[in-house]
């Protein structure tokens, strides 16, 4: 099968092509953002999980409704066991916040959460204790990204 | 023979101001300047088209330009791997030989009246014509490489290479022809100072948009990129090359052939040196003026390659079978009427 094009229609699509290119180059609409520069604006979303050690119980409940088996419970010198949480596997859904008996969880607002490497995911109940170091960007902008009629658009709402 | 300090001195001095050493040097240079402009520009227009950013965090003060040396060092430093299966001499030899193939094409071309390697004049017609002889043998070794790997994908993308030389090899030679004729002379000195009032390319743009088209085809640049099209057939020659051997074949080498080619073009279609109002002296005496004229050739080289790698951002990729009908229907006949144009200027006498 070949699909017969004329000559004039040839011309007709490669000039079109060049006309949407050219003004796209002229005057792009980016929605990307500059990560480590600016960050989103990410609105209701669920944060890093917290763990006030000496409430848990070591009821092992969290680990047992995890969906992703992110929660292992690790082995105190004390005895007891307590939850350590991979942020590799973690969907932050929240259900170890919900089902624990004794408010041991507890969620924050740190919700860029990114690593060097993969070890540096894996928080044990030492390093669940305090939430971690948030850095500090260079230049912290909040950004919000929306449709206006139809095409994405980048809609600063803060440079501070 | 005796040497004396003066003797060496003078060694010394005559080297430091041979023309052949300064465009073997301006060369080196200039073309790796352009060639990182022309990538960064490539994935620059890409991405502003694409709503993306490009690169960007390798520098930021200069919007990421020097992300390609970042990668050059990246795949220099990376180990070669030649697999088992492989036929080790020419899977090895390949790159260089693209590289050399593609790079030495220019280095075969003028860049001024005086600044050329070759420097017998009576040479310079052959010159003209090696280069393009050159050019066209990349393919060969694209073939040569694809053959070697021993790997399918090799295997289609370098049938597919071969299937296009045939669709792009006529056009750009009756286009080259088609300049010729109308020039009347194969010295490339001559065809720019014929070129003084009105270029090539306004004097037979049917030739120009032929021998772009072919180059873009040559090259593989984008709407040609279908013997190493990533959808298709996963980088095609080059699928197994990695560190040195990709920078030499298709990271680099590809855009040294379209740096050669793009140089070869500037002198047939887009006047080359010759800047109205403007003429350097003799070598020695006149040497800015000389390397103003070859800033001037590098700036149209630029604007050849710009246009080239910016076709990455306007084309999706054509089909193997529409490419080749677009070679033998479209561009095949589109040469011959330039070269009857050529030839109809030169009988009315209207030719430079």
């Amino acid at each position: 099968m070949r699909a017969k094009m004329s000559a004039r229609s040839i011309i007709k699509f490669t000039v079109d092509a060049f006309k949407v290119v050219i003004r796209n180059f002229i005057k792009p609409e980016r929605i990307t953002i500059y990560y480590p520069y600016e960050r989103l604006e990410y609105g209701a979303v669920r944060g890093w999980i917290g763990l006030h050690v000496e409430k848990c119980t070591s009821c092992m409940m969290c680990a047992r409704v995890c969906p992703a088996n992110a929660i292992k419970m690790y082995l105190a010198p004390d005895g007891k066991r307590r939850p350590g949480i991979d942020y590799g596997r973690c969907i932050m859904c929240h259900f170890c916040i919900d089902t624990c008996p004794a408010d041991a969880l507890y969620s924050t607002e740190i919700k860029d959460l990114a690593f060097y490497s993969y070890d540096s995911m894996v928080f044990t109940p030492d390093r669940e204790k305090e939430p971690p170091r948030v850095e500090e960007l260079r230049k912290p902008v909040e950004v919000i990204v929306d449709y206006v009629r139809g095409t994405p658009r980048k809609l600063k709402v803060a440079r501070s | 023979m005796n040497a004396t300090p003066e003797a060496i001195a003078q060694l010394i001095q005559s080297a430091l101001l041979s023309p052949r050493v300064w465009f073997f040097a301006v060369m080196l240079v200039a073309s790796s300047a352009v060639l990182l402009l022309a990538v960064w520009f490539e994935r620059k227009a890409a991405a502003r088209v694409q709503m993306r950013v490009g690169p960007y965090h390798a520098s930021p003060r200069l919007g990421g330009l020097l992300q390609l040396v970042a990668d050059a060092l990246k795949f220099i430093i990376s180990e070669p791997i030649v697999h088992r299966g492989a036929f080790r001499i020419l899977f090895t030899w390949g790159p260089p030989i693209f590289i050399t193939l593609a790079f030495g094409a220019s280095l075969l071309l003028p860049l001024t009246p005086d600044l050329r390697l070759i420097r017998d004049p009576g040479l310079l017609p052959y010159g003209l014509v090696f280069s393009l002889a050159l050019l066209l043998l990349v393919s060969i070794s694209v073939v040569i490489i694809g053959w070697s790997a021993n790997n399918r994908f090799a295997y289609i993308g370098a049938a597919r290479e071969a299937l296009l030389v045939a669709a792009y090899e006529v056009p750009l030679l009756l286009s080259f022809l088609a300049m010729v004729i109308l020039y009347g002379t194969l010295n490339p000195l001559e065809i720019v100072a014929k070129q003084y009032a009105l270029v090539g390319a306004v004097m037979n743009p049917l030739a120009f948009l032929a021998f772009m088209t072919a180059v873009a085809m040559a090259t593989a640049r984008f709407p040609f990129e279908i013997a190493d099209y990533e959808g298709d057939v996963a980088t095609g020659p080059y699928s197994d090359y990695g560190g040195v051997f990709l920078v030499l074949s298709f990271a680099g080498g590809t855009y040294y052939a379209a740096f050669s080619y793009s140089f070869l073009a500037s002198l047939l279609f887009l006047g080359g040196w010759s800047l109205p109002g403007f003429s350097a002296g003799p070598w020695p005496q006149d040497m800015l003026g000389h390397l103003m004229l070859s800033a001037w050739v590098f700036v149209k080289v630029a604007a050849l390659m710009f246009f080239l790698v910016f076709l990455r951002a306007v084309m999706p990729v054509l089909r193997l079978d529409h490419a080749l009908a677009l070679g033998w229907r479209g561009l095949l006949v589109m040469s011959v009427l330039s070269l009857a144009w050529s030839v109809a200027l030169r009988l009315a006498g209207a030719a430079p």
